[in-house]
Parts: C-alpha cells; sequence; structure tokens
C-alpha cells in the first residue's frame, strides 16, 4: 500500500452541483477514478466494489452525516483515509476529526484546479501501515 | 415638631399625669407654707411645662361628681381661646369621632375597673371647625378607695395628629415603593446576616413559586432548598462579606421551563458603612439569551447557506477556466475572470463577516499564549506570499529581535495578512513593504507594516477602522476588499488589549502598527 499511487476516489456529498464540479475536478483534470454517490448509504452499498484508495466526505448531510458514514464505513472494515469536505468549518472541531484519523479537512469553497493536488498532497502525509 | 423633643414632652407629660404626689401637692390644705410654697412653684413649673408641650391634662373625679376637669391646652388643641374646662364625661365623649367612641369607652371603662393597669388609646376628636384631630390619651387610675373603686383618673392628651398624617404619608409612600418594586420585571429578595429573608418581591415568589409565607423569615437555605444553597451559598457569604456577585444562571421555573437568568449578590450597608443585610436581584434574560441563540444559529446556517452556492459557483467557473468545456475565447476567459474574482469576494466578504461577528460578540475563543514573534511574522508573510506576488511587491523583514507577545496566534496571522494586504494593494510595482517589529517600555512590543503607497487621503483617516469603509480608490482595488479587514484587525488587538493605528511614513507611504502586551520572560512550550 505505501508504494501505491493515488487513483480511487471515493465521493459522498448530497448536493448535486458540488458532486458534478468535483466529479470534474478530479476526473477530467485530475485524472482520478471517481465514484461519486450522493449519500453516506449509498456509499456504504458501493464502498466494498469500488476499493477507494481515498474517501472524500462532506461533512452536513441528511440522515448519515460526514462522521456517521465514516464510522460506517470503518465499521465494515473499510480503512481507506478519509478527508472531510464542509461549507461550516469549526475551529474546534478540527481537534474531533483528527481523533477519527482523517488525513484532513477542505473548506468550500475549493478551487477545482487545484483540489487534486490538494488531495494527494494529504494522502501522501497519511500514516503509512 | 421634632420626634425627640415630642419624646421629651411626653415623658414630661406622662411623669405629670402619673405622679399623684403631685396631683395630691394641689388639694393639701393647711399644709406649711413652706411645703405650700415648694408645692406651688412645683406646680408653676409643670403648668409651664405642659403649656409649652401642647399636652393638656386631665383629671377626673370618679369619686362622686361626674366632672372631668382639663387645661387650658385642651381648649387650644380644639381650637378654642385657651382656657380650664370643666366638663362631664359624657360632653367629652360627645366629642370623639362616632368610629371611635367604642374603643375608647371600652379602654377607659378597662381602666376604670383595673383590668388594665395603664389607659392609653389613640382617637379622633372633633374641633370647633368640625375637623378632627388625632390625640393620644394617656392616663391611670391615681387613687381607689377601700373597694378597688376608682376616686381620680388623670392624665394627658396629646394632638398626634401630625405624626398620624406622616406616618400615613409614610405607609402611603412605602405602599407605592411596594407596588413599584412588585411591578418589577426582576425577582428581588433582601436578607440578613443570620440569611434570614427580611424582604422579597412579588416576582420573587412568581420564579420560586413559593408562598410568602415559605419566604417570609426564613433562612435562606430553607427557601432555596439544599441543591440550590450549595451553588448559591459562596455569593450569600461573599455579599454578606461586602463583597458583590454578578453571574449567570440557568433555572428550572414553577410551569417548568427553563429560565435563563442574570443574579446580583450586593451587600446593604447601614450609614456606618458596616454591613446590614444583603440583597439578590434576578433579572429574566431569557428572550436576551433567546435573541443570541437566534444568532448562533443564523451565523451558523448563513455561513453554510451562502457558502454552498458560492462553491458551485466557485467551482464551475473554475473547471470552465481549466479548459473542462474547452478552449475559452479570450472574451469568454476575460468574462468568467470577471466572474470568479466577485466570486472570490463575496466568500471573503461572508467570512469576513462571520470573522467580525464572532470577534465582536466574544464568541470564537481566543487562544492566549506566548508566541515567539519572528516566527509568527515569517509565517505571516509566507502565507501572503501568493498574492503579494500579484501585486509585485517584495516584503521585507527588517531582522528582528527576540521578541515574544501574547496573544492568538491565528488571530495575529489574521491581523497580520490584513495590513500585509492592504499594504501591498495600495504599493507601486517593484516596491518594498517592511515589516519590522520592536520592543517598548513594560515590554510592550510594536509591530509596524510600512509601505511605500500613495498615503492615506485626509478625509478618510478617521473613518478608516471603520466596517465598510474603502478609501476612493478607483473600481478596480475597491473590488478587491471587503471593507471589513482593518475593522476586524482592529477588534482582534482590542480583545487582547493591545492597540492599533497607523502614522504616514517619513520619506512617503504609510505605516500601520499594532502594540501588544509581551513579556520579556522565555517561553516555555
Amino acid at each position: 500500500m505505501s508504494t501505491q499511487h493515488l487513483k480511487r476516489i471515493l465521493l459522498v456529498d448530497d448536493q448535486r452541483d458540488i458532486r458534478s464540479i468535483v466529479g470534474l475536478a478530479l476526473g477530467k483534470i485530475g485524472g482520478f477514478q471517481v465514484k461519486v454517490c450522493e449519500s453516506g448509504e449509498e456509499a456504504l452499498a458501493n464502498a466494498d466494489a469500488f476499493a477507494p484508495d481515498l474517501l472524500l466526505l462532506d461533512l452536513s448531510m441528511p440522515v448519515l452525516d460526514g462522521v456517521g458514514t465514516l464510522k460506517a464505513l470503518r465499521a465494515r472494515g473499510l480503512a481507506a483515509p478519509a478527508i472531510f469536505f464542509t461549507a461550516r468549518l469549526k475551529p474546534e472541531d478540527v481537534g474531533r476529526y483528527r481523533e477519527l484519523g482523517v488525513l484532513g479537512v477542505i473548506p468550500k469553497p475549493f478551487d477545482p484546479l487545484k483540489l487534486g493536488a490538494q488531495l494527494r498532497e494529504l494522502w501522501e502525509k497519511r500514516p503509512q501501515s | 415638631m421634632n420626634d425627640s423633643l415630642f419624646h421629651v414632652l411626653l415623658v414630661a407629660g406622662t411623669l405629670a399625669a402619673v405622679s399623684p404626689v403631685l396631683l395630691v401637692l394641689g388639694r393639701l390644705r393647711g399644709a406649711e407654707q413652706r411645703a405650700l410654697a415648694e408645692a406651688s412653684s412645683a406646680r408653676d413649673r409643670l403648668h409651664d411645662a405642659l403649656d409649652g408641650s401642647n399636652l393638656a391634662v386631665f383629671d377626673w373625679d370618679t369619686s362622686g361628681g361626674n366632672s372631668i376637669h382639663l387645661s387650658p391646652t385642651w381648649r387650644a388643641m380644639l381650637g378654642y381661646e385657651p382656657a380650664e374646662t370643666r366638663c362631664t364625661a359624657q360632653e367629652l365623649f360627645s366629642l370623639v369621632h362616632p368610629d371611635d367612641v367604642k374603643h375608647v369607652r371600652d379602654a377607659a371603662v378597662a381602666a376604670l375597673k383595673g383590668i388594665t393597669p395603664r389607659y392609653d388609646n389613640i382617637h379622633r376628636v372633633r374641633r370647633a371647625d368640625n375637623t378632627y384631630i388625632w390625640i393620644q390619651s394617656r392616663g391611670k387610675i391615681t387613687s381607689r378607695d377601700s373597694r378597688g373603686w376608682a376616686l381620680r383618673f388623670a392624665g394627658t392628651n396629646a394632638d398626634i395628629s401630625a405624626r398620624v398624617a406622616a406616618e400615613e404619608r409614610l405607609k402611603e409612600r412605602e405602599m407605592q415603593l411596594r407596588q413599584l418594586i412588585d411591578t418589577m420585571p426582576a425577582a428581588i429578595v433582601v436578607f440578613g446576616t443570620d440569611e434570614r429573608v427580611l424582604f422579597h418581591n412579588r416576582a420573587y415568589l412568581e420564579l420560586t413559586g413559593l408562598s410568602a409565607e415559605a419566604v417570609n423569615g426564613r433562612r435562606m437555605k430553607e427557601v432555596s432548598g439544599e441543591a440550590m444553597y450549595a451553588k448559591i451559598e459562596p455569593h450569600v457569604h461573599a455579599a454578606l462579606e461586602g463583597r458583590t456577585a454578578r453571574f449567570e444562571q440557568q433555572v428550572m421555573d414553577p410551569m417548568g421551563r427553563t429560565v435563563d437568568l442574570e443574579v446580583v449578590y450586593m451587600p446593604l450597608r447601614d450609614t456606618n458603612g458596616r454591613v446590614t443585610a444583603a440583597i439578590t436581584v434576578r433579572f429574566d434574560i431569557t428572550r436576551l439569551k433567546d435573541l443570541d441563540r437566534m444568532k448562533d444559529g443564523f451565523v451558523a446556517v448563513a455561513s453554510h447557506e451562502l457558502r454552498t452556492p458560492l462553491t458551485s459557483m466557485r467551482g464551475s467557473l473554475g473547471l470552465l477556466q481549466g479548459g473542462v468545456a474547452g478552449e475559452l475565447s479570450d472574451e469568454a476567459q476575460g468574462l468568467v475572470t470577471i466572474a470568479m474574482q466577485n466570486c472570490e469576494r463575496l466568500v471573503r466578504l461572508v467570512n469576513d463577516l462571520l470573522d467580525l461577528e464572532k470577534i465582536t460578540s466574544g464568541h470564537g475563543a481566543f487562544r492566549i499564549a506566548l508566541l515567539e514573534w519572528p516566527a509568527v511574522l515569517r509565517q505571516a508573510i509566507e502565507s501572503s506570499r501568493g498574492f503579494v506576488e500579484s501585486y509585485g511587491v517584495r516584503f521585507d523583514l527588517e531582522p528582528p529581535q527576540e521578541l515574544r507577545v501574547r496573544g492568538d496566534e491565528d488571530r495575529l496571522v489574521q491581523v497580520l495578512a490584513n495590513l500585509l494586504f492592504n499594504a501591498a494593494k495600495f504599493s507601486p510595482r517593484g516596491s518594498v513593504v517592511t515589516v519590522s517589529a520592536k520592543p517598548l517600555a513594560d515590554s510592550w512590543v510594536r509591530t509596524s507594516v510600512r509601505d511605500r503607497g500613495p498615503g492615506i487621503p485626509e478625509h478618510f483617516r478617521s473613518r478608516i477602522f471603520q466596517r465598510f469603509a474603502q478609501a476612493d480608490m478607483g473600481e478596480d482595488r475597491r473590488a478587491e476588499g471587503s471593507g471589513l479587514g482593518l475593522a476586524i484587525s482592529r477588534d482582534i488587538v482590542e480583545r487582547l488589549g493591545g492597540r492599533i493605528g497607523f502614522n504616514a511614513a517619513p520619506g512617503g507611504g504609510t505605516e500601520f502598527w499594532f502594540d501588544l502586551p509581551g513579556t520579556t520572560e522565555k517561553v516555555t512550550a
């Protein structure tokens, strides 16, 4: 795993606009393989088959939010590192996210042309197992 | 008549009235001349005293004739020419106010029969002009026969109308105050040094759901209950020791609603400054708190709801610019750039507004630490490099000394970023912006950012730290900032106990500076 490159990214975001922008930014521009899910439930249904290298999770989603989705995926044995995506970053929450083992939090709005590079940079710093 | 004089006279009058010796003196016959002379002069003195005192002496011979003798003051009291009065009990009673007749008669009968040792009664009597005055009538049976029948009944009548009127005014004032305090929307309770309740208002009963009986005269511990008392005990003691305490508290009212209170415990002092009691005032601030919570909610929602569409717009424009939808013509590229810049400006505005709200509302707690200042300056310059390049200016950090500043690193980097951004924005291309820090007296530290720009227009200087204040620098440059940067910077610096300002720099340009408390101690991380 340590020599592996970042290829497969699973994106979970409840907003259609963001899904298409991130899909294009990471797929067409970034050259990644992207699986786009609109809910935590959909991510749970597809995660195993897709086998992502990285999870990109929106924090505020109805029913299952980013934290809930990550916990559910971890409970099912998915070990891929995760990055949160949020328009409402509170400094006091950063410590809590770190405890969950996420690599980082990317604030919205983001620059779609730089998103891929940002994700790769965070991914390279992941703890090696 | 003042109170003390009144008392002296009453005592004098009462003494005279109850001293049978003096009265008997007047009836002595065939006594020695010397004794008579002495008695006579004693009586004169007494009469003089009584005349000056407005006390009317009554002397009722109850042995045989139904005759009452009253001193001249009595007639004066009733509005006639002063003269000795001789009348019957019936005549005297006819002057008494109809509502008071019964209790005057009862009191007199009780004294005559020896049921009460003294006669002391307050009632109204009619004056010559048919108005009534209040009199205090005091006396006793001065002699009885062998069977115990009263022979003489003597005493004084005093006009106490002024006192009664004053008491009534006082009562009325007290009632008005009481009503005022009861209509106040604050729960008030006063307790003595023994922690017993001396006073409370209606709002206190409404807040606690207690009855007046459950509060009056009871100890604070009993009134508030063990659990609550454990919480308030330090404040109760503090107030009784002369200290004031103010804090916020959340309690459940009798209806089960949560109520936010601002509570004040304060000592009450006598004229010598000694603490004699303490007062507790509880203001219901639930509505204020609700508004505050609503605002917090609004800020959270606004932050999310505004950023979400901006994210989509910014993202889509970025992708267009990146050629996702094919190569753009120059015109299209120009238009997309305008849209994107304005999008970014909106994002900055939203961020700045939220920052400002957080800072001014006292939310967004500051993490105060002792900062190695040169490192912070370097970091601020480093993270500003991106936009500096676009303005074609260079930052120069004057070799900083070992300096430490007490503050919140993130916030101060924000202040520096604002100052650096402004300096870069208003500097001519190719110029240098100098950042420096130097120690001031009392281990304060001054940090300066100096540009080589055109300087700040005279008319704008007084408004420069106001929100949305932007100098008229032409559309191009105005569009780049939110107009909140300096307002935010000032709020941050002031919340850290510092000050911020600017000077025209010698040789042109402007120097913005802020001073913060630092320390000469070594940082121990």
